[in-house]
């Protein structure tokens, strides 16, 4: 799939490119080299080619700086990695990336910490658009941690747990007494 | 003092698998074979070991044909189990997961859900995939 830095730094490589062929062609339209003398022709030639040279690096250095802009490097890559639609997948990905810096790079804001270790953050990555995530340990895969959105109305950390399995807080905390 | 646990309202769960004990099963339930509860994408099964157990899952139409777009329709997963009924004490098995005891009874299975918050409204809740 392909991500959101990626296809707006697309973008502006190609916005860059349709500039560079317009300065470019503006450039070879207004010089005629061939009617000065030899010596001038060269040297014009010359100019010619490195005003290509300038104007072909634009669309490569807006591509790579639009990429870093809309975070394709490190906040991006760190919200591709938590989106991940497969669960498994998603906690392999968050414990090779480490997920405290992923947390760091999402600029996750702790809002609750449950005496099951469940952890429910703040994530500020998209203007206006504030997104929930909780941080769950596995009981029996040796600590493993897991994580995913929860909706953005959630309050506690135990109410994002219990609103995954559909039962209440209450529920989560006193009933579920068995877990592997 | 320890609380006394009370069967009727004891949640046990196992990975994204959640078992809530119910006094009947639903009528629109209908019979499944088998022993496995749910099967995951690394193919992973919970799975019951010993005992005796009857699965069930919800019956109803795998198409909404009322659906203002019929090819968004969600079709049901036919292995997803959603009832179950425990004659006899069983232990249900995972390769990941420690093992837990389901006592003799009766359970709805709940399925872990999360969030997707750059789906669209009415695809935001999804079921998770392990």
């Amino acid at each position: 799939m392909i991500s959101f830095p990626f296809l707006m730094a697309t973008m502006g490589a190609t916005v860059g490119l349709l500039i560079a062929i317009l300065v470019f062609t503006t450039v070879t339209d207004s010089i005629d080299c061939d009617s000065l003398p030899e010596e001038a022709s060269l040297e014009c030639n010359s100019a010619v080619s490195t005003s290509w040279l300038v104007v072909s690096i634009l669309p490569i250095a807006l591509f790579f700086c639009l990429f870093t802009i809309f975070g394709g490097v490190g906040g991006g890559a760190s919200m591709r990695v938590i989106s991940i639609s497969n669960i498994e997948e998603r906690a392999k990905k968050m414990e090779r990336m480490g997920v405290e810096h992923i947390l760091r790079k999402t600029k996750a804001k702790i809002l609750d910490r449950s005496k099951r270790g469940n952890e429910l953050y703040e994530i500020n990555m998209i203007p206006n658009y504030p997104l929930k995530y909780l941080k769950y340990e596995d009981p029996s895969t040796a600590n493993k941690l897991y994580g995913c959105f929860v909706p953005s109305d959630t309050k506690t950390a135990d109410e994002a747990m219990a609103w995954k399995f559909q039962i209440t807080e209450e529920e989560y905390v006193n009933d579920l007494v068995f877990e592997a | 003092m320890a609380t006394p646990i009370d069967p009727k309202r004891t949640l046990r769960r196992q990975g994204d698998i959640l078992f809530k004990p119910i006094s009947v099963i639903p009528q629109y339930a209908e019979k499944m074979e088998g022993n496995i509860v749910a099967h995951g994408e690394s193919g992973n099964l919970h799975q019951t070991s010993g005992g005796q157990v009857q699965l069930f899952r919800k019956k109803h139409d795998t198409t909404d044909l009322f659906s203002p777009r019929p090819e968004l329709a969600k079709v049901q997963d036919p292995l997803q189990v959603d009832y179950l009924e425990v004659h006899q004490d069983t232990v249900l098995m995972h390769e990941e997961h420690n093992k837990i005891d389901l006592p003799k009874g009766k359970y709805v299975v709940v399925h872990e859900r999360e969030w997707n918050p750059f789906a669209l409204e009415a695809d935001r809740i999804r079921q998770v995939i392990d």
